[in-house]
């Protein structure tokens, strides 16, 4: 248990307090009543007495200078090694105030989870870096917000300065909740997805499918047929031996696996049951009545097949940090084309 | 049901009360033979005679001073303040006197008293015939304060504030006088304290007194027309004042307007707006907004004096400032 030692208030009006001499050093142990320090004010000096037993410690005044009324200007503590290891001289300290009080930005800024752009300061950071990663800009302006806004934000531990960064005009307001939680969930661990979406005419695939189920004996639906497809589709841009693909299918969107399926004749795909990686999902929704389903994307690569009047809606959702958009999109070309012509693929 | 003007249903609420409780008088300038300078008063002293509707000489502290001092002893008063700019001559009665009576005799005496006065601009009397002074007297402990917004209020407020055993105050709006309201011949009163929810709404509140209830009110109008839908609430007495249902509006709403007559700074519009920032401000998305009267003397020039009401334009375009965050 620490004691604060404060410049006392001598005077009516009095701002700050010169303090002439300590009359007991850092470490030395003091008795209740001992005088302490010897302090100056308007012409008349007084002893200041210690109020109790122990060490004086975290002495942070230097004698001869003039100090806040109410400073704390040393500790007295039970045991030496129990004294705060924090140590500010008193003439320093106004500074660090104005840091410490000014930005409720730093506050909140511990509160959120850390983004991956932002890794938290680790303790070994000095201060220095700590502001480097922060940018000086953000974290000592203060962010205009509604209170409702910054109650409803903070009930779901969102910081403000996403907005700030993301250049939305202050002040900020309730109405500016939905995209802050679309920035903080990109911030976190939700990464920005990139799509596109092609349209392809039916005609020529439906014309495929039913002249190879007409030789073969088999019923080839056309889920075999896109998972072969994508699958070598994937093979363009993907170095991988294995491509796995998780496919979701029919009214309840049951997924099944398929492992290269490319690399079989169509009436052989059968479901996989090993353990491999998923090279890319595929929601095929044209046996329902939707056209687009978002969420519930766990790999860096989606397809969405849909039914759009006489085409096929095909939309490639990405994960940009590790496919490129030019690979993204020759890819997305490449799987176009195949269900516009598939008899090329048989050439 | 059947409308009676504004003037009508505070004569009508006062002849009630008066032959229900003989002790029930009446007392200022031309209240007798010429009814006051609205007419307000025409007939009662036909009916309850000169005992009882009393003409005073020209001196408000005077008559104001004497009706004190007769609801300390027995009779509750009804003193008419001709205009409420007469209120700066009897600030000693009303505020040193009737407002601490009760207080500092320990409870002995009280001072069942009414006030009626009126307030309200755009009359073309000039600065001290015009004023809206309402916020003067609320500031004072001890006196209740009500502001009718139409007919029905008059009566149901007046009522009440006959049988009330303390000090009230009752600011009338000049101007309205001669409007119309459906008023119930079935005897009602209405309780202080409690406000008045004229239209419900959830974009924003609109909180008005007295005059500015009209206007608030045709403002939400035009907002709907808009799809902006307003809530208006008329705190009917602004001491005591109904802060539970004007916290809640604003926590739906999450914005207010404030609105009165009276002067802008340290008015009502500015006790109001503090306390919904004070336990309304975590759901507050804009900062709470005034329209008070503009804070110069009313002009004489009617041109002038119309520019320093706020008017069903202003809050309209207020409100849109408030919502679209300009603000």
């Amino acid at each position: 248990m620490a004691h604060e030692i404060i410049m006392p208030a001598l005077g009516m009006a009095q701002e700050t307090g010169r303090l002439v001499a300590w009359l007991k050093n850092e470490g030395d142990a003091v008795k209740k009543g001992d005088p302490l320090m010897e302090v100056e004010t308007d012409k008349s000096t007084m002893e200041v007495e210690a109020q109790h037993d122990g060490f004086l410690a975290n002495v942070s005044a230097f004698e001869n200078t003039d100090v806040p009324v109410g400073e704390v200007v040393a500790l007295i503590v039970e045991n030496l090694e129990a004294a705060p290891q924090e140590k500010k001289r008193a003439s320093e300290k106004n500074n660090n105030d104005n840091e410490q009080n000014l930005p409720n930005e730093t506050s909140i800024k511990k509160e959120t989870k850390p983004a991956e752009d932002f890794p938290a300061p680790s303790a070994s950071n000095g201060s220095l870096d700590e502001q480097k990663i922060e940018g000086p800009s953000f974290t000592k302006e203060k962010i205009l917000a509604s209170p409702k806004l910054r109650s409803l934000a903070a009930a779901e531990n969102l910081n403000l300065i996403e907005l700030k960064k993301a250049g939305f005009t202050e002040p900020f307001k309730a109405a500016d909740l939905s995209s802050l939680r679309q920035l903080s969930s990109h911030q976190g661990k939700m990464p920005l997805r990139n799509n596109a979406t092609s349209l392809v005419s039916k005609s020529s695939f439906l014309i495929f499918m039913s002249e190879i189920n007409s030789a073969s004996e088999k019923n080839i639906s056309s889920e075999l047929i896109f998972a072969s497809f994508i699958s070598a589709s994937l093979r363009v841009i993907i170095n991988s031996e294995i491509i796995g693909i998780k496919y979701k299918s029919g009214e309840e969107l049951n997924s099944v696996l398929y492992q290269d399926p490319d690399k079989f004749q169509l009436e052989n795909i059968r479901p996989s049951n090993n353990d491999i990686a998923i090279t890319a999902e595929v929601c095929d929704l044209t046996a329902t009545d939707f056209i687009q389903l978002s969420g519930d994307i766990n790999s860096d690569i989606n397809f969405t097949i849909s039914d759009f009047s006489e085409q096929y809606m095909i939309t490639l959702d990405w994960q940009p940090n590790k496919i490129s958009q030019q690979n993204a999109l020759s890819l997305l070309r490449d799987l176009s084309m195949r269900i516009k012509s598939p008899l090329k693929q048989l050439l | 049901m059947r409308e009676i003007t504004f003037g009508a249903a505070v004569n009508e609420a006062m002849a009630e009360e008066m032959r229900l409780d003989e002790s029930i008088i009446i007392l200022g300038e031309d209240v007798a033979e010429a009814g006051t300078p609205f007419k307000v008063l025409s007939g009662l002293v036909e009916e309850f005679g000169t005992e009882r509707v009393i003409d005073t000489p020209i001196s408000e502290p005077g008559f104001t001073g004497i009706a004190v001092g007769a609801a300390m002893t027995g009779l509750r008063p009804i003193v008419d303040l001709m205009f409420g700019d007469f209120l700066f001559l009897i600030m000693d009665q009303l505020c040193n006197q009737a407002a601490k009576t009760h207080y500092m005799s320990g409870g002995k005496l009280s001072v069942p008293m009414v006030l009626r006065t009126n307030m309200g601009a755009t009359r073309r009397s000039a600065a001290q015939h015009s004023q809206s002074l309402q916020a003067l007297v609320a500031h004072i402990p001890g006196l209740k304060v009500a502001m009718p917004s139409s007919a029905y209020e008059a009566k149901g407020l007046m009522k009440t504030a006959i049988r009330d055993n303390n000090p009230v105050v009752i600011f009338e709006d000049k101007l309205m006088y001669n409007d119309k309201a459906e008023v119930p011949e079935e005897e009602y009163l209405i309780n202080f304290g409690e406000a008045n929810i004229l239209r419900p709404g959830t974009d924003i509140t609109l909180i008005a007194t007295s005059s500015m209830v009209q206007q608030a009110e045709m403002a939400a109008n035009t907002l709907a027309d808009q799809n902006i839908s307003a809530e208006v609430i008329d705190p009917r007495t602004i001491s005591p004042l109904d802060e539970t249902t004007l916290i809640n509006s604003v926590k739906k709403t999450s914005h207010a307007i404030v609105i009165d007559e009276g002067h802008q700074n340290y008015g009502i519009t500015a006790e109001i707006a503090a306390r919904i920032s004070e336990k309304a401000f975590y759901y507050l998305d804009a900062p709470v907004q005034r329209l008070g009267a503009m804070d110069v003397p009313v002009p004489f020039s009617p041109v002038l004096e119309d520019l320093t009401v706020p008017t069903a334009q202003q809050i309209h375009e207020r409100v849109v400032m408030v919502l679209e965050g300009k603000i």
